[in-house]
């Protein structure tokens, strides 16, 4: 591509320095979404089912890696944005049958993200161990919410039977008793323009450059008129409102609620996917959740004590592939040529 | 314009612990003045720009900026006002590459910092902002290259880019020959010369030559509170000013 006048020298010595490297990310890109998006053509219902969980957590995963990679910020509760939507879409569905799942999403996922804009108010402010303690702290916060508040949560028990039999996707096309291939697509047809979205806005406009020039030198940001607070917390209430977005998703998706879906493991469980696919890559956390989910439903399988196993793993994955498994091939690439400075 | 100063100080005082730094410290820079900050070290040289900028508070005083005052406001926004600075210590975005760190100042002073619609690429007028302020500096060759793997000088010259792309009525630069070469200084020297133009500067500097240079007038700083302030020339003759710096001659 070549682009004439003055823009010239500049598009076009970016495009040699990052272009193969852009090159190869966009084509792994474009196969990782066409196989999620083809997968109830490849995959067997049971396969097909994980992969439906796979996909919601990544989605999560990528929301939490949204505030690591973009932020610099590692929060240890992340899971209080996509329980509080899961509960919110739960609570919806049980009032308002007959609301369509698109505006039911809006409003569970804008709960998160509000919600995320008064935290983060507080907790971005601070960086480094404060960040996590403090998101420690609200994770911590809002699971005894969901445990304790029984007449609203259901406590222990969680909230089920809230999926009418009928879903209304717009007005005029419902889905009655959606199937396994069903609520797959519906996820993957909110997860593929969600993430793509987050990532244009993140690595393709003034938003996200601001955002990036924060992360890497906030005290010269600020210096060139930024407002680093106002940055950072843009950033986590977008985290937050994608967060939301998966957690209502997968309480539609599963008919069902529980403190599962709030509480602190399931915090460190997408901080586990998120390394095991690498943070580098916007799309590295999919990767991580899918592997994740595979390897947890193969081992468990196998054995009782499969969590052990996983942990082994995991300890074993950040040990010999510190960038995850998307930082994989950047790695070989290195060690071929000798480099190792990538 | 009045004879309002530009950028007053008044009463200016600042402790860390037990130390005091800054002492009832008063400064008023008239607009379009070129004004030296010298002192030896310890004279609360780099707290002061701290404070000016807005990185600390002072304990007592206050800063007024065209008669606004400004004492409590955060560093961004007196930046939006119109008062750039630089970094004794650089302080750049390493990992982007020359262009990416102009723009990212242009895009700020443009108004569309925090756009989260319009592509990077789109931007036509910044990018042509953007070689003009590297070509201003003489970064325009390695505009694309990433700025961790230029040399010092260079990293310094963007450094100042950075201050000349948001056009600031008041420049404050901290030390912008700290760590270059004579031959880089005098090139430092020649560039200021020309891209400062009726711009207000506040300039601390160790290096005589720079602050003889640029500066039409010299504030001499001990600590914390102001010892003389003249032209070169008094401040040159000023037998105080000689038996501060202690047998290091000033001129």
């Amino acid at each position: 591509m070549t682009i004439p006048g003055k823009l010239g020298p500049v598009l076009s010595a970016l495009d040699a320095e990052r272009g193969r490297g852009r090159v190869a990310e966009t084509l792994a890109t474009i196969v990782l979404l066409a196989v999620v998006a083809g997968a109830p053509w490849i995959v067997s219902k049971a396969a097909l089912n994980d992969l439906g969980q796979a996909i919601l957590f990544g989605l999560f995963a990528i929301s939490f890696n949204i505030v690591f990679k973009y932020s610099g910020l590692l929060s240890f509760g992340h899971a209080a944005f996509f329980g509080l939507a899961a509960y919110g879409a739960a609570l919806l569905l049980q009032a308002f049958p007959a609301l369509p799942v698109p505006v039911l999403i809006l409003i569970a996922a804008s709960g998160a993200g509000l919600l995320g804009l008064l935290l983060g108010h507080v907790c971005v402010r601070r960086a480094g161990a404060y960040f996590s303690m403090t998101t420690l702290a609200i994770g911590a916060f809002f699971y005894t919410i969901a445990f304790k508040w029984h007449a609203v949560t259901g406590g222990t028990d969680g909230l089920g039977s809230f999926m009418p039999a009928s879903l209304m996707l717009l007005p005029g096309w419902r889905l009655v008793n959606p199937s396994i291939t069903q609520t797959y697509e519906l996820s993957v047809a909110f997860l593929i323009p969600v993430a793509l979205a987050a990532w244009f806005l993140l690595e393709r406009t003034p938003f996200g450059n601001a955002i990036q020039l924060v992360r890497q030198n906030e005290q010269r940001a600020v210096f060139l008129g930024y407002d680093a607070h106002r940055v950072k917390l843009a950033n986590y209430g977008l985290a937050a409102f994608i967060a939301g977005i998966a957690g209502a998703l997968w309480a539609i998706a599963n008919g069902f609620v529980s403190t599962d879906s709030i509480d602190l493991t399931l915090s460190t469980t997408v901080i586990i996917m998120t390394f095991i696919g690498g943070s580098q890559w916007f799309w590295g956390p999919l990767l991580g959740s899918t592997i994740y989910i595979f390897g947890s439903d193969r081992l468990s399988a196998v054995t009782q004590h499969w969590q052990l196993w996983m942990g082994l793993v995991f300890i074993l994955l950040v040990l010999v592939f510190p960038r995850g498994v998307a930082g994989l091939p950047g790695m070989l690439f290195a060690r071929l040529i000798g480099r190792r400075d990538v | 314009m009045s004879d309002d100063p530009l950028f007053a100080l008044r009463g200016i005082s600042k402790s860390f612990g037990a130390g005091t730094v800054l002492d009832n410290l008063s400064l008023a820079i008239r607009s379009g003045e070129r004004r030296g900050l010298i002192g030896p070290n310890g004279a609360g040289k780099t707290t002061l720009i701290n404070i000016m900028t807005g990185k600390y508070r002072p304990d007592a005083g206050r800063i007024a900026y065209r008669g606004r005052d400004i004492t409590f406001l955060p560093p961004h926004r007196r930046n939006r006002l119109g008062i750039g600075r630089s970094f004794q210590i650089l302080s750049l975005f390493g990992e982007a590459s020359v262009g990416e760190n102009i723009r990212g100042a242009l895009l700020r002073k443009h108004g569309l910092g925090m756009t989260p619609a319009r592509r990077l690429r789109r931007l036509e007028q910044i990018f042509a902002e953007t070689e003009q302020i590297a070509a201003l500096v003489g970064l325009l060759s390695v505009l694309t290259q990433r700025v961790n793997t230029l040399p010092y000088g260079m990293q310094r010259r963007l450094d100042i880019a950075l201050v000349l792309a948001q056009d600031p009525e008041l420049i404050i630069l901290d030390e912008p020959a700290a760590g270059l070469s004579a031959a880089e200084t005098r090139d430092l020297i020649d560039l200021l010369k020309t891209v400062i133009g009726n711009r207000t500067l506040i300039l601390v500097e160790h290096d005589m030559d720079v602050v003889y240079a640029l500066a039409d007038r010299i504030t001499v700083l001990d600590y914390g509170h102001v010892l003389t302030e003249g032209t070169p020339a008094e401040v040159n003759a000023d037998p105080e000013v000689r038996r501060v710096y202690l047998g290091e001659p000033v001129s």
